[in-house]
């Protein structure tokens, strides 16, 4: 009995602490490491200024714990999401803020381009604030190794494989691919096709494609993917054939350049890979050791044209706090963190450079910023079930080319159900 | 977390379940403001107040029955029983419910679609790919683990450092799913041949077999299913080499004297004394590593996603509950796993009578 | 416990196969192990054996990091205040349960332990959306109170299943005879089949702390990822940026995260190693 009472009176204390107002924002991400520990450097002067706290969480199963959430009642305040699809999903399925009623649009209009202000809009409204961008397709290479195989950068395609297969001839191959990456497994070859397509069709077609409304198996899509099956399609031309390229994480792929002597000299890959160069070669220098140059051009008119990425900034729940706290997520001074931090590239244009750690990645920014013609992530542009079987195609493709008519049919039936949500 | 986002106001019927969560443990609504004291309390609390409730429990369920014998020996069993049948029908049953409704409804659960999802799982040819695994899985997994399970409880039962070998075994249930997954990344890691190895399995084979090719385990078609087996059967070894140590270990020596003295061979020992007692814990190893195979999940999709022909059932569920958020298909290939549960029970029912009887 | 004599060819066979089996099991946490002390680009670039040569390239730079994570001191605690809790409670609550469907006589027994056993098959994360929904309408999210309920619910189908097979193995003479002396079930209960299955309890102690220790997603689900209530699981994680960069630390983190569940199982080894029934067998 007494300890019955004790415990009656220990519940009534919580509960009653509890009761007291919390200016907390629940934030739902998938940063961890160094991302986690910036947004947290970047959350602590917010919360030294107003004292408004936030309780971050990440996990790399965004999408289960989001689902399961916002399904049982209760979603976070904010949520980081890692693709536009998503966004979209939610925001027509009306769980979102629109951000209008959150952000001060003037100032949003100033710091942010009209690119990324179409990106995150559904139906007219805004839902989606896009932050931490990446630039996509760009090709890595040792300048050193370059240089003394006396080759030269090509700027199109098709110098491209010349060069390629120059190098091929010599016993080595050009390229190294690594498109592993567990549940994402294949998203590295989605950048490739999706730069190879963007240089064939340019943007227009590009956004035809991502919106469901290009055919998998129409003549067009199979010219890009063939494009593609040039490289990973022909043993000499990828570093350890396609057992290596389905079965070597993306991280890894990129070792082989700094081999010695190297086994291959070119790897496409985001911005990001900077990080995953140094983490294996500490000793390399930016610019000096490792290099890129901009995916090659196809046809002419679509030359300038860039990939990027970015993740997705949404928020459930809009009340005073979180309205502070979104305003000042979109403002440059919080976005130069994460330039500073973890050399992701800022979408935020007013931005300084200086921020950017190292000159390549200030090269990056440059080019995100200047660049014409922008378009984001194709495949994380669509829905999550087309995105996954693209994935899974080029897994399925890599290990082998010659099922590509059946692929793309398999994908153009998961197209005909995956739009309608 | 009553913070910011409760939706609804706490119910009237503040259900069985958190009453007695209040009563046991003293809910804790805003962990944000617990201190240590409050921690310890709530621990000491669950740890030794919960058992002396429960035995509290027990004592005071006597009287409840009531005084004649026939009465008390109907409500005594419901009794003992009622705590875990409230726990399972709350977090077990309730679910299982709930989501068999939903496998008859579309993706968000809001119109009927009659059969047409289970029509979907048998069609798919993700689907039938993955049940097709299910079946690999389920055969050789639990094959796997019981003989080798079996062998190294038998083995090591009759040598001085048999504490260490079983340790050895036993890790690998210590470790969580993400550290196996690393492990077993490194152990099956590719490089083309010729070059220097750096996965475990393709280095030991490169230098013990002349001419070997390095595989890449994980990706090549052939070799992949069973590369994921064999990281279960790693994993679950350690699980039934416990349990049929233990039951190996119940066999009176008096019989197995009996039959040395009667000139029995080691072999025939195991086959015709050992074997035969311990069936029945083989049978519920057996049992549990069949239905735990059943929903075998976090290795596939830690590993290789169900790429290139791995796909399994549990992971097919959870790429359209979550991924795809197709409730209805979802909530239909998990009516379709209870399904295939029967047959195990019914078996089982068959042993519990011979059992009982 | 069988000794054999002293056979030639067989004991050879007995040695080398365990030896084998041994190799096999110890080998890949060994080269993780190996690993978790090797700097981050050599892991990759090189098999784990070779750092058993010169130049010895060892650093302790992945557990500093581990160790020196922020909240890593709290998580351990997290960690414990789940597991503990959520392991006293299913074998409690299945220990009694175990002996009604062992020892009591009552209609619809066997259809209702083999509903018990057939939940073994639900898969968690088809429980965890409605679940959720009620502990969001109690008020259960976040806590603990909340995951102790969600784990003893989870753990109870094989703990039941695991205690009710050993406890039905007893000797009936050994009960019978109790209850001819007019001891009621709890008094058996308690004096008899609790000590003498105490074996049995020990094992499934163990794998059910083993199972929440590791635990993410119900965790994750139920308590939220929050600093002051992740599980160490969580913590460790999250060491891995979203690209997976910082996986090196996962592999120090492995290593210190099943320390703690190994010594528990060392320590409890005197349990249920020695056999269930011993002695009790001539009663």
């Amino acid at each position: 009995m007494k300890r019955l009472l004790v415990l009656f009176v220990l519940a009534a204390m919580v509960l009653g602490t509890a009761m007291a107002a919390d200016t907390t924002i629940k934030i739902l991400g998938t940063w961890g490491g160094q991302e986690a520990d910036t947004f947290a450097a970047m959350t602590d002067a917010f919360t030294a200024k107003t004292g408004i706290k936030i309780d971050f969480e990440a996990t790399r199963d965004l999408d289960a714990v989001l689902t399961t959430r916002i399904q049982a009642g209760n979603p976070p305040d904010i949520a980081i999401l890692p693709n536009p699809g998503s966004l979209y999903e939610l925001a027509r399925a009306g769980r979102l803020v629109d951000l209008s009623k959150v952000l001060d649009m003037k100032a949003f209009d100033k710091n942010y381009s009209q690119g990324w202000k179409d990106l995150g809009t559904v139906n007219g409204k805004l839902y989606g604030l896009f932050v931490k961008a990446a630039i996509k397709g760009l090709i890595w290479y040792d300048p050193k190794n370059i240089k003394a195989a006396g080759i030269t950068l090509p700027t199109t395609w098709d110098e491209m494989m010349a060069t390629s297969k120059q190098i091929a001839a010599t016993g080595v191959t050009p390229w190294s691919i690594g498109i592993e990456s567990g549940a994402a497994s294949g998203w590295v070859a989605t950048d490739w096709l999706e730069n190879i397509f963007l240089r064939l069709y340019g943007p227009d077609k590009y956004r035809d494609w991502y919106e469901g409304r290009l055919s998998w198996t129409s003549p067009e899509m199979k010219k890009a993917w063939q494009y593609f099956g040039e490289i990973v399609g022909d043993p000499t031309m990828a570093y350890g054939g396609s057992q290596y390229i389905n079965s070597t994480n993306f991280g890894n792929a990129v070792a082989p350049l700094f081999q010695n002597p190297p086994k291959a000299y070119f790897h496409m890959q985001a911005s990001f890979i900077q990080s995953f160069i140094t983490d294996q070669f500490p000793s390399l220098k930016p610019g000096v050791d490792f290099d890129f140059f901009g995916f090659p051009a196809i046809d002419p008119k679509y030359s300038k044209a860039v990939e990027g990425g970015a993740d997705i900034v949404a928020v459930f729940k809009s009340n005073p706090a979180v309205k502070a706290f979104m305003e000042y997520f979109a403002s440059a001074e919080a976005q130069s963190y994460f330039a500073a931090g973890t050399g992701a590239l800022a979408t935020n244009k007013n931005v300084s450079l200086v921020f950017y750690p190292d000159p390549l990645t200030k090269r990056a920014a440059a080019l995100l910023n200047k660049s014409e013609i922008v378009v984001f992530d194709a495949s994380d542009m669509m829905p999550s079930e087309m995105n996954a079987a693209f994935w899974k195609a080029t897994v399925d493709f890599v290990n082998n080319p010659a099922n590509l008519d059946s692929i793309l049919a398999g994908l153009d039936k998961v197209r005909a159900t995956a739009y309608k949500k | 977390m009553s913070g910011a986002g409760s939706i609804r106001s706490p119910g009237g019927r503040a259900g069985r379940v958190s009453a007695r969560a209040r009563r046991a443990e003293g809910t804790v609504a805003s962990p944000a403001k617990e201190n240590a004291v409050n921690i310890i309390l709530m621990l000491a609390v669950a740890v030794v107040g919960v058992p002396l409730l429960l035995v509290g429990y027990i004592r005071l369920s006597e009287p409840l029955a009531g005084r004649k014998p026939r009465r008390a020996a109907l409500m005594r069993p419901w009794l003992w029983l009622a705590p875990t049948l409230v726990l399972l029908a709350v977090f077990l049953v309730y679910p299982v419910v709930a989501t068999m409704v939903e496998s008859l409804e579309n993706a968000d659960s809001t119109a009927w679609v009659g059969l047409s999802n289970y029509a979907a799982v048998f069609t798919s040819p993700d689907n039938l790919s993955a049940l097709g695994n299910n079946v690999l899985w389920l055969v050789f997994f639990t094959l796997g683990t019981l003989l080798f399970g079996l062998l190294v409880a038998v083995l090591s039962d009759r040598v001085r450092y048999e504490s260490a070998v079983k340790a050895l075994v036993f890790i690998p249930m210590a470790i969580s799913f993400v550290a196996a997954g690393i492990i077993w990344k490194f152990m099956f890691e590719f490089q083309p041949a010729g070059e220097i190895q750096v996965g475990t399995v393709n280095a030991a084979l490169t230098a013990a077999v002349p001419g070997f090719k390095p595989i890449a385990w994980l990706v090549n078609t052939t070799t992949n299913n069973a590369a994921l087996i064999a990281v279960g059967v790693w994993m679950w070894t350690g699980f039934a080499m416990v349990i049929l140590s233990a039951a190996i270990k119940a066999i009176p020596p008096d019989v197995v004297e009996a039959a040395k003295i009667d000139g029995a061979s080691e072999l025939q020992i195991f086959r015709l004394v050992t074997l035969p007692l311990v069936a029945p814990t083989l049978g519920f190893v057996a049992t549990t590593l069949m239905i735990n195979v059943l929903k075998v999940f976090d290795i596939v999709y830690v590993m290789t996603n169900g790429n290139l022909g791995t796909d399994v059932i549990a992971n097919r569920m959870y790429k359209e509950m979550f991924n795809y958020h197709n409730t209805g298909l979802a909530s239909a290939i998990a009516t379709f796993l209870l399904i295939c549960i029967v047959p195990v029970m019914i078996v089982n029912i068959r042993r519990y009578r011979r059992g009982v009887a | 416990m069988m000794r054999t004599g002293k056979f030639g060819p067989g004991r050879l066979f007995v040695h080398l196969a365990l030896v084998v089996a041994c190799l096999v099991f110890l080998l890949p946490t060994l080269g993780l192990l190996v690993s978790s002390f090797r700097p981050r680009n050599l892991i990759s670039l090189s098999g784990w054996w070779t750092a058993f040569q010169t130049p010895f390239t060892f650093t302790l730079k992945n557990y500093q990091n581990v160790l020196t994570r922020a909240n890593m001191g709290r998580s351990f605690l997290n960690s414990l205040i789940i597991s503990i809790p959520a392991t006293v409670l299913p074998v409690s609550i299945a220990a009694f349960a175990a002996y009604a469907f062992a020892w009591m006589k009552f209609r619809g027994k066997e259809i209702l332990f083999v509903v018990v056993i057939g939940l073994l098959v639900v898969p968690i994360q088809m429980t965890v959306i409605p679940v959720l929904r009620l502990f969001n309408i109690v008020h259960l999210t976040g806590t603990f109170a909340g995951i102790w309920l969600a784990h003893t619910a989870y753990g109870l189908p094989f703990s039941i299943y695991l205690l009710r097979n050993f406890i039905q193995d007893l000797p009936p003479s050994m009960l019978e005879s109790a209850f001819i002396d007019g001891a009621s079930h709890p008094k058996v209960f308690l004096d008899l089949v609790l000590p003498t299955s105490l074996p049995a309890i020990a094992s499934l102690a163990i794998y059910q702390f083993m199972w929440v220790w590791n635990d993410l997603f119900v965790a994750l689900i139920y308590l939220g990822g929050t600093e002051d209530v992740a599980p160490m699981t969580l913590t460790m994680a999250n060491m891995v940026n979203s690209y997976g960069g910082g996986w090196e630390y996962l592999t120090a983190a492995a290593f210190i995260s099943m320390a703690f569940p190994l010594l528990v199982f060392f320590t409890m080894q005197k349990y249920y190693v020695t056999g269930i029934l011993a002695g009790s067998v001539k009663e």
